[in-house]
């Protein structure tokens, strides 16, 4: 089989199922693919990471979490002092059900309903993961937030000890916590204690070894009321943004080329007919430089989406047809694209996959990516189905009369009430009619996209799934065959 | 409105009256399949056309008639052997009219004979020439066009490619100033090509006495202008209106009239042919005139389609593109050759995704098809897809700029100097013309 054929084989190929990932489970280092931009992530001075559906938050917190992970990628960040760092989670999706130290919502729903406050909770948890000499004695949490509650001075004497001995080790401790929405059952419950896990990241600075790390989803991270207590602005203004750029996405896929031996002869040999090879480094270059990816991207792929670049550049299209609404794209729908891609009929002749199996892709990716939301978001199921038929870009009153019309808005209440599961933020704080907050929480995790007073758009990573059409005047009036 | 009210008719709403009445008396099919379309003359006159002699037309005659002067008082009906015009049994003339929701949008075939302006009804024809033409035009004068045009041009040939910059803007000359000096003008300019081929000169050698050299490219590619008046005119200036008044005649050729449009292709036909060039660039008049359809629907051209943000602007390419509408029903491709330029841009980015969104309007009102919910084939782009459109490069709105002269100021073609203004354009340009930027790397 000819380079083209290896690279369309292994494409179709790609494990997509580890793409997920739950922060207390051990990452496959095969996997882990650390772009130069998430330095500012994984840097344990930054408390606050947000980052869309897909983009790694739980796989990042795994990674971290894990020594054999975290010292894999040490290397790769070396102006962070991973290799040296002690991690520990204080809470994930699997919280409770794993021999940690991680409360389960259960367990913190009891403590709170026992009047502790997040804070003593979380600085209990915090204080038996750096396993002290008097953190032994505590066999759970709430033993643990009863000594602290019962001494402030006690608690920060033995936090500064902890923090000499780290010091003086020459490591630093970071408590991460992922998977934040699921604390609770209900937004007040949530919203209070990730405000208490805020709050410790703000306490902590004070200790010069000892930090906390959340990672949050972005419609949290816009809920203005959770970062109302005093200084939450500074957290707030230091979050790094967790994303992928296009660089970042084309990377990870050559990168995972690069990991097999038969597809990385074929990379080679693609590079050597452009005159790449010759480069020095030149699997630096593939995996950094955008010209030269575009350039193994035309081989792989095709230069064009048609005949000419009337139509777009392959390299650009998709990424740009996977984008949401803040122009950001998941490594998970890009791997999904890439791979239905190269599983499309009938194969290409002279490239690995073409612009029909790419648009297949693109379709493909908008299925999953909606399913994705789905699962994080129950309600989006029944807006978006209201929407159907309606065509973007359109005035915002459009989607709300829609809603109005359908009654939307009291279907995902009952909805919500039925199955206990999280409605929209924004319905918690909205006063009067929710098809404006349904609007506004659409916009928050990036399906709708607002571009000014009276228009507002839907990326075809969404709109496709959703059924909505895009405008265009053009319509061929009903006439025979000439 | 209805349908026979004689009162309330207008030019805008006669040919839906017409309409309206055949589709009543003889069914849509009869429209759909061509039996009746609609014919308007050169002074705006409607007769109802009737391919199918059995139809009958006492059903509509009154009618029809009553709708006098907008109908043909003389002749609201004819057969095409009526008209002594065999032509018009073909059914491909013309262009679907929409009749208006009151007749549930049905359309009838339009074919509209006028004496000026007939180059707008063209349908968009090949490029004439083996080298890539991009066509700058606005519809308004002042817009920067021809300082992009000039500075797209010096930009190239000093990259070493061969490019040849003609201006067709015959009432408000430009390039030529710009990047000419008075020794490299030539002895004729556009104008006088259009007036002197009328008189019998060969156009081969009047190709080659339009051609001007320009300094500007300094030693690399070659920079040649085709200025639209050359020394000639300078020499005796009291003429140039009275060659402006005859350069968009038709040229008659034995038993051939040719239009303008196919002077300005056999032109730079000659001008392809003479040398080779591997980049034509073409300055064109302002405004909605017929000789700006030569450029923008003869030449196979890349069209880019120049203008400021005022409503003013979208209001005038919606009347370009809603007429085009109908003539380049179903070319597809063709519709792909426009490209939006957003002038005098502010380097915010917010202000320049509103004017690609308002250029998106305009193009999805009369040339994006309806994408349906799975469709991925449509003629249509998203808001934000670079390769549409709709999807304006901007040009920046730079003082340096506004009164352009390298010749007396060379600073001004410095590469650092313009990119500044220009490298989004150039960048845009450049990828749709596939011509590889220089890399730094």
């Amino acid at each position: 089989m000819n380079s083209l054929g290896v690279i369309r084989e292994a494409i179709s190929n790609f494990d997509l199922t580890e793409t997920a990932h739950i922060a207390s489970n051990q990452p496959d280092l095969n996997q882990i693919y650390a772009p130069a931009s998430h330095h500012n992530a994984l840097d344990p001075r930054r408390a606050l990471v947000v980052g869309n559906r897909g983009v790694g938050k739980s796989f990042w917190s795994a990674v971290l979490a894990h020594d054999a992970s975290r010292l894999h990628i040490a290397p790769k960040y070396p102006r962070l002092p991973l290799a040296s760092l002690r991690v520990q989670l204080g809470f994930h999706e699997a919280a409770g059900k794993r021999e940690d130290l991680a409360p389960s919502a259960g367990e913190l729903a009891a403590l709170l309903s026992s009047g502790y406050q997040p804070l003593e909770i979380w600085r209990a948890v915090l204080l038996r993961s750096l396993a002290s000499t008097e953190a032994s004695a505590f066999s759970n949490t709430k033993q643990a937030a009863d000594w602290v509650r019962e001494d402030t001075l006690r608690y920060e004497h033995s936090m500064r000890t902890s923090d000499g001995k780290l010091r003086a080790e020459g490591s630093q401790f970071l408590l991460v916590f992922d998977a934040i929405d699921r604390l609770g059952s209900d937004w007040p419950t949530i919203r209070l204690l990730s405000e208490g896990i805020l709050r410790l990241a703000l306490d902590v600075r004070g200790y010069t070894n000892i930090r906390v790390k959340v990672f949050m989803r972005v419609d949290q991270a816009s809920d203005d009321a959770l970062f109302r207590f005093p200084d939450a602005s500074k957290i707030r203004t230091e979050r790094v943004s967790l994303v992928w750029g296009r660089r970042d996405l084309y990377g990870m896929l050559f990168h995972r080329l690069l990991l097999n031996d038969e597809t990385a002869q074929a990379i080679r040999e693609i590079a050597t007919s452009v005159s790449l090879s010759g480069h020095e480094d030149y699997i630096y270059h593939i995996m950094n430089i955008e010209w030269y990816q575009a350039h193994i991207f035309s081989i792989i792929a095709g230069e064009y989406m048609g005949v000419d670049a009337r139509r777009g550049r392959t390299y650009s299209w998709l990424h740009g047809h996977l984008a949401d609404a803040f122009e950001e794209t998941s490594p998970r729908s890009f791997l999904t694209a890439l791979k239905r891609a190269a599983e499309h009929l009938p194969p290409p002749v002279s490239t690995s996959i073409d612009a029909a199996g790419l648009k297949a892709g693109v379709q493909a990716a908008s299925e999953v990516r909606v399913q994705q939301l789905k699962e994080d978001f129950e309600w989006i199921a029944s807006a978006l189905r209201a929407l159907e038929g309606l065509e973007v870009p359109c005035h915002p009153q459009v989607f709300i009369d829609r809603w109005r019309e359908k009654g939307t808005v009291a279907d995902i209440e009952r909805i919500i009430v039925k199955s206990q599961r999280l409605g929209p933020i924004e319905f918690e704080s909205a006063t009067g009619d929710k098809a404006e907050a349904l609007l506004a929480s659409l916009q928050t995790i990036g399906v709708i996209e607002r571009r000014s007073e009276d228009r507002i758009n839907m990326p075809d990573l969404f709109r496709v799934e959703a059924r909505i059409k895009r405008r265009g005047g053009v319509k061929p009036p009903a006439k025979p065959s000439h | 409105m209805n349908a026979s009210d004689p009162t309330l008719l207008s030019f805008d709403l006669a040919v839906m009256a017409v309409g309206r009445v055949l589709a009543e008396a003889f069914g849509p099919e009869a429209l759909a399949d061509g039996r009746v379309a609609v014919l308007r003359n050169a002074l705006g006159e409607l007769t109802a056309v009737f391919r199918d002699e059995g139809l009958e037309r006492e059903l509509v005659l009154e009618q029809l008639r009553a709708f006098s002067p907008y109908v043909n008082w003389e002749l609201p009906i004819a057969t095409p052997r009526e008209l002594f015009d065999d032509t018009l049994y073909s059914r491909d003339l013309g262009y679907w009219t929409d009749l208006g929701p009151e007749a549930g949008n049905l359309c009838i075939r339009l074919i509209d004979r006028r004496i000026v302006g007939n180059d707008w009804l063209r349908k968009p024809q090949e490029n004439p020439t083996n080298t890539p033409i991009v066509v700058f035009a606005s519809l308004k004068g002042g817009v920067g066009r021809s300082t992009a045009l000039a500075v797209a041009a010096t930009h190239y040939a000093r990259q070493g490619l061969n490019v040849l910059a003609v201006d067709l803007d015959l009432e408000a000359p430009g390039i030529g100033s710009i990047l000419l000096s008075e020794d490299e003008r030539p002895l004729f300019g556009s104008i006088d090509y259009f007036v002197e081929t009328k008189f019998g000169m060969p156009a081969a050698g009047l190709a080659a006495a339009i051609i001007g050299s320009s300094e500007l490219a300094s030693g690399r590619g070659i920079l040649s202008v085709v200025p639209a008046v050359g020394k000639i005119s300078k020499r005796y200036p009291q003429n140039v209106l009275a060659k402006l008044a005859r350069a968009y005649l038709d040229l008659v050729e034995g038993s051939e009239e040719k239009s303008f449009t196919d002077q300005v292709r056999g032109m730079l036909e000659m001008l392809a042919r003479a040398s080779k060039y591997d980049l034509i660039l073409v300055d064109v008049r302002a405004g909605l005139h017929e000789s700006t359809a030569a450029s923008i629907l003869g030449l196979g051209a890349l069209v880019l389609l120049f203008g400021v943000d005022t409503p003013q602007t979208f209001e005038g390419y919606r009347y370009l593109l809603a007429g085009l509408k109908g003539s380049s029903d179903g070319q597809g491709d063709w519709r792909s050759n426009l490209r939006f330029v957003h002038a005098k841009a502010s380097t915010d980015d917010g202000l320049q995704r509103k004017f690609r969104d308002q250029c998106f309007d305009v193009m999805a009102d009369y040339f994006y098809e309806l994408a349906e919910a799975g469709e991925q084939d449509a003629f249509n782009f998203d808001l934000d897809d670079e390769a549409a459109p709709h999807f304006a490069w901007p040009i920046f709105n730079s003082s340096q700029f506004a009164e352009f002269d390298p010749l007396a100021q060379p600073e001004q073609l410095n590469d650092r100097v313009y990119m500044a203004t220009f490298g989004d354009f150039i960048a845009g340009l450049s990828s749709s013309l596939e011509i590889a930027e220089a890399r730094n790397e």
